[in-house]
């Protein structure tokens, strides 16, 4: 048995995409990545502007981690999985 | 003389001393006996480093569904790399390469894996070469070599 549907409102496309990015990226310090390859990728793989990349390789550099990118678990894996293919130490986790 | 240059049509020129070609290529050859070795040595874990550090079962199926193509693609630009060395042209004593995009690819990844390799083994910390006459084992002075290239063909990508 089923119901006629329901008048519902739908959220805005805005807060849906909010809600939708529950997973982040964490790329962490190592001795080894120089310092310019590291913007490089960050450019390469998310189309950051050379200054954005900066700042994050910065952020990882002289706090130990930063968060580079957030979205669904299956953009969060394809990002972590490209960013060992470019040999960065990268990790994923749930944001809380 | 600079290793990569970018050239005016954009392509990245690559170009190596008779002796550089010499350290390089079997550095190359040794990379991928090593990640082909049935048991791999603890001293490829930047190579391969966990997503899910602190979820085992997660980390299980990451490994499932990409260590593979993980694997396949870094043999693959070891050896994209080794083979534009075949076929170098050579010019007032360097042996000099046109790289296409691929190819550029290829040398940035072998030489990090390379890097990411040796510098583990060796217990390479931050501050360690500040001054290159620190390193006097030859797996120092490789590792500076491996850098000083690197630097210079992210040089010419970000140029």
């Amino acid at each position: 048995m089923s119901t006629a549907p329901v008048e519902v409102e739908r959220p805005e496309t805005g807060e849906v995409e909010k809600t939708d990015r529950p997973w982040i990226v964490i790329v962490w310090n190592d001795p080894i990545n120089l310092m310019s390859y590291v913007v490089y990728v960050f450019q390469k793989l998310f189309n950051y502007s050379r200054d954005k990349a900066t700042k994050l390789m910065l952020e990882v550099h002289h706090e130990g981690k930063s968060v580079v990118t957030s979205g669904s678990r299956e953009q969060c894996e394809f990002y972590t999985s490209a960013l060992h293919q470019y040999g960065l130490w990268a990790t994923m986790s749930k944001d809380l | 003389m600079r290793p990569f240059t970018r050239a005016r049509n954009g392509r990245i020129e690559l170009r190596l001393a008779p002796q550089e070609t010499d350290v390089i290529r079997p550095l190359f050859s040794q990379m991928l006996d090593v990640l082909g070795a049935d048991e791999q040595p603890d001293d490829l874990r930047r190579l391969f480093p966990p997503a899910y550090p602190d979820d085992d079962a997660a980390q299980q199926e990451f490994i499932h569904f990409t260590r593979d193509e993980l694997l396949a693609a870094k043999k693959q630009a070891l050896k994209t790399a080794d083979a534009t060395l075949e076929r170098g042209r050579w010019k007032r004593g360097y042996l000099a390469v046109a790289l296409n995009d691929e190819e550029q690819h290829a040398w940035l990844g072998a030489l990090n894996d390379l890097r990411l390799f040796l510098g583990t083994r060796i217990g390479v910390t931050e501050d360690m070469f500040d001054d290159p006459a620190d390193a006097e084992d030859p797996a120092g002075r490789l590792y500076l070599f491996l850098g000083w290239l690197q630097q210079h063909l992210v040089d010419a990508l970000l140029g």
